[in-house]
């Protein structure tokens, strides 16, 4: 009776780890993080438009310079309000902000990088993403001619800002096509798409131009980021732009 | 208020002019591709200001038209419109490499005509439609000069040091701008020499030269502060009370004292005069530390000389004021403490310690007299001796004291931000005195006749019982003063509700003296016939009592329709007794404003 017991246990012990140990699953997450950083620094400029049932859409315009270490430099462009606010995102928990209104940097606290930016649907944490492998445990769900579909949870001992999250990786360019983000009771909460690639001339790095931010939670809302103007690839940015140092110097 | 000479206002027309050229390549802020050539942006905002002050809006003012205290008049403070501004902010970049210029320019019509000395002064406009300039920045800086990692900063400029909001005492190289009380926090900018070496990845070492001193900028309403006579905040008790006695005895003899010039008289533009400023800062573990050391003046003007002048109708009171020099190490540490997971991520909530031990110059106030009744002229007689002269009192004393801010943030939902403070000595509190060392000053002191508190004089008057005619005042025996410590202790808290995908945002914002006042005065000893029996009392009325309470209520609603767009409503409402720190009528009292803003 009691081996009985221990093997029933170990059951429920072993069987949930295996099931997460899904090489395949772990190689297609690991792939995807090195082709979407397969720059040394990317420069994109965003228009973000939240569309409102019966109101005027708003705008955000921002600048962002991404390194594939995870560094961050965001840049709000427009509307004046926000205009000169920068966002440092030195790592997946380590953001500072500058307030020009204040004249001051400060560190964004992890209760702020939850919540919405600019009424949208897009977070402080979507923007310090970079890199997904390092921080979860990624099984094949299912896969057809064109996609893979992983379900990713949170690896033990990580607090990404998203416990459980699924999305599709696209097989040609091994580039993610859509997030679904999951509350504790796997129900989706949010959806993420990235659309209308454009890729490199080299084909080494392809980025999407427009990327949708879903909201189920708020009768789909739709928040939209597209790419304006062209992408600039490895201008030579080093470490020295992604410190706080440089977050006063540029925007002071 | 200041007025733009015409060559000043021609260079404007030309800076005005020159910024449209920048506006079409700052549009886009994309200056990437041209990193090599000149890169201009321009951004400000224009707004539109108009408020109603309502000073008497206070329940806890007398109702009888005139204050509980004092020679001041309800009538000194009126209602009525008090501000009706205009602003164009103008701030202008050009960046060349590793060279940027920057200037950041109001325009300020301030919406009220000046009052009129003849008919010629209509055909002035600077009078019929008064306007002045606010520089905040005309600075030019280099990095990387000389060495990589240094960078210099050269011309006016603001340096905010510290980790709080609002509230940052180890930033003292800017003096603070307390000209709109709604804009709290708000400092002067001031010629300096900045340096900032980044010797380690996230550190930093800042060393600032200020060459000329500038004073804190005050609201009008601080020139009600002199009326205050029996405020001076002498740290002898008893030099103190004796005084309050001697001043409503020459009331008697002479009439009341007034104070028709306090002159702040500057430091001298020499070199030992000059502010510095050194700082420490950077990130270990996850957090935010820098340790600082300020060498400069405070901006709150303290009385350093008084004279007095019997002249006919009343005691004419000039005082001057000077700006105590003072050493400041400061240390701020930020960071937050976490909450686990909290359905993803570490949604820690933020905090801040904000630390400055200010070790001040001692300041002492000789007081000379001109043919004042029964003591004549010369120096005031400080120990009662019957010789003019002696130590001449304190105002501050050489004693260290500590400022603090302790601050903590949270974003409970989408909807629900909150900010709380402790605030450990207000921006106009200087000296030491708090829970931690005694030292208080007083907020009202007058003279006291009835000794049992039964409502009627048991002393024989100012002049006799109280001994003024004698050339001493007794005041032990005769002054009531109500007292505060140097330093106050202050919750400040404010919530943040947005709504409308925050097209809205509600915006309520308080702040509570928790200091409490200390009433003192000499009270009879029971079952004595004789009314000069007895000892001095102290009653603490803590900040939930009607004496001891007071509190600012800022509640504000702003509209943000997109595009830059912000219109705002709201009131600053300013509640307490005159006697505590936001009853005071030289607060400026409860306004209610609308505001209007693009920002570009």
């Amino acid at each position: 009776m009691r081996a009985a017991f221990f093997f029933f246990t170990a059951c429920l012990i072993l069987v949930p780890t295996s099931a997460q140990a899904d090489p395949k699953g772990d190689v297609v997450m690991r792939r995807y993080d090195r082709k979407t950083n397969a720059f040394k620094d990317i420069t994109l400029r965003w228009n973000l438009t939240v569309k409102h049932p019966g109101r005027k859409a708003s705008l955000v315009k921002f600048k962002v310079v991404t390194r594939p270490q995870g560094q961050r430099l965001i840049q709000m462009q427009y509307p004046g309000d926000i205009k000169g606010m920068h966002i440092l995102v030195q790592s997946a928990d380590e953001m500072y902000i500058y307030l020009p209104a204040f004249r001051k940097v400060r560190r964004i606290a992890g209760h702020v990088r939850n919540q919405g930016f600019q009424g949208s649907g897009f977070t402080y944490d979507d923007m310090a993403i970079g890199k997904w492998a390092p921080y979860y445990d990624s099984t094949i769900l299912r896969e057809d001619g064109k996609h893979w579909w992983l379900d990713s949870r949170a690896k033990a001992g990580k607090t990404p800002p998203y416990p459980h999250v699924q999305m599709s990786i696209r097989k040609d360019i091994d580039l993610v096509h859509e997030i679904q983000y999951l509350d504790r009771h796997g129900k989706k909460y949010k959806s993420q798409l990235f659309l209308d690639y454009r890729c490199r001339g080299d084909n080494t790095h392809c980025n999407p131009t427009r990327i949708q931010m879903i909201e189920h939670t708020r009768g789909n809302l739709v928040s939209e980021m597209n790419l304006r103007g062209g992408i600039l690839y490895d201008k030579g940015y080093d470490d020295d732009i992604f410190t706080v140092r440089y977050l006063h110097k540029s925007a002071d | 208020m200041r007025t733009l000479p015409r060559r000043s206002w021609m260079w404007a027309l030309l800076l005005a002019a020159a910024l449209p050229t920048g506006t079409a390549r700052a549009d886009e802020g994309d200056d990437d591709e041209d990193e090599k050539g000149l890169k201009t942006s321009l951004s400000g905002f224009l707004s539109s200001d108009i408020r109603y002050s309502i000073p008497k809006l206070n329940p806890f003012w007398c109702r009888s038209g005139w204050y509980c205290h004092g020679n001041k008049s309800v009538g000194d403070i009126k209602n009525g419109f008090s501000r009706n501004e205009n602003i164009a902010r103008m701030r202008f970049s050009v960046r060349s490499g590793d060279y940027k210029g920057v200037a950041e320019v109001d325009f300020v019509w301030t919406g009220f005509s000046r009052g009129f000395a003849d008919l010629a002064n209509l055909a002035e406009r600077e009078t019929v439609d008064p306007f002045r300039l606010e520089a905040h920045a005309l600075y030019f800086d280099v990095s990387d000069f000389i060495t990589k990692g240094l960078d210099v900063r050269i011309g006016k400029q603001i340096v905010t040091w510290g980790k709080a909001d609002m509230f940052n005492p180890t930033s003292n190289l800017n003096p603070l701008d307390l000209e709109d009380t709604l804009l709290f926090g708000d400092r002067v900018s001031n010629n300096m020499i900045r340096l900032d070496y980044n010797f380690l990845k996230d550190w930093l070492v800042s060393l600032i030269w200020v060459p000329i001193f500038k004073p804190n900028q005050l609201p009008a309403s601080a020139v009600l502060a002199v009326k205050g006579v029996d405020r001076i905040p002498l740290a002898d008790a008893a030099l103190r009370r004796r005084l309050h006695v001697e001043r409503e005895g020459g009331e008697l003899l002479a009439g009341p004292t007034r104070v028709t010039e306090a002159i702040p008289e500057l430091p001298e533009t020499r070199i030992e005069n000059s502010q510095v400023g050194f700082k420490l800062g950077g990130k270990a573990a996850k957090m935010d530390f820098s340790l600082s050391y300020y060498y400069g003046r405070s901006g709150i003007p303290q009385p350093y000389v008084e004279r007095t002048f019997n002249v006919p109708g009343f005691i004419d009171a000039k005082t001057s004021l000077m700006y105590p020099r003072m050493h400041v190490l400061g240390f701020d540490w930020a960071g937050q403490i976490p909450m686990g997971k909290v359905g993803g991520g570490n949604r820690g909530i933020g905090f801040w310690l904000e630390l400055a031990v200010i070790f001040p110059q001692k300041v002492q106030m000789p007081i000379f007299q001109n043919d004042m009744p029964i003591i004549g002229s010369g120096e005031y007689d400080y120990d009662g001796d019957g010789v003019s002269g002696g130590t001449p009192p304190t105002i501050v004393p050489s004693r260290p004291f500590a400022k603090w801010v302790l601050g903590l943030d949270y974003t409970f939902n989408k909807y629900v931000f909150m900010n709380v403070q402790w605030v450990h000595g207000f921006p106009d509190e200087f000296g030491a005195g708090d829970w931690l060392h005694r030292g208080y000053v007083p907020t009202r002191g007058y003279v006291d006749l009835d000794t049992n508190n039964d409502g009627v004089d048991d002393l024989d008057g100012v002049l006799i019982g109280c001994g003024v005619l004698s050339g001493v005042g007794d005041g032990r025996l005769c002054a009531k003063e109500y007292l505060r410590p140097r330093l106050g202790d202050y919750l400040v808290a404010g919530v943040d509700l947005k709504f409308m995908s925050e097209k809205f945002l509600l915006r309520l914002f308080f702040i509570l003296d928790v200091t409490g006042v200390t009433i003192e005065e000499f009270v009879q000893d029971p079952g004595q016939g004789d009314p000069t029996v007895g000892r001095r009392r102290r009653n603490y009325k803590h900040a939930f009592t009607g004496d001891g309470f007071g509190m600012i209520i800022f509640p504000q609603l702003t509209y943000s329709p997109g595009g830059g767009v912000e219109l705002s409503a709201g009131g600053l409402f300013a509640l307490g007794k005159p006697h505590t720190k936001f009853g005071d009528p030289s607060t400026g009292g409860t306004v209610v404003f609308a505001k209007g803003k693009f920002n570009f």
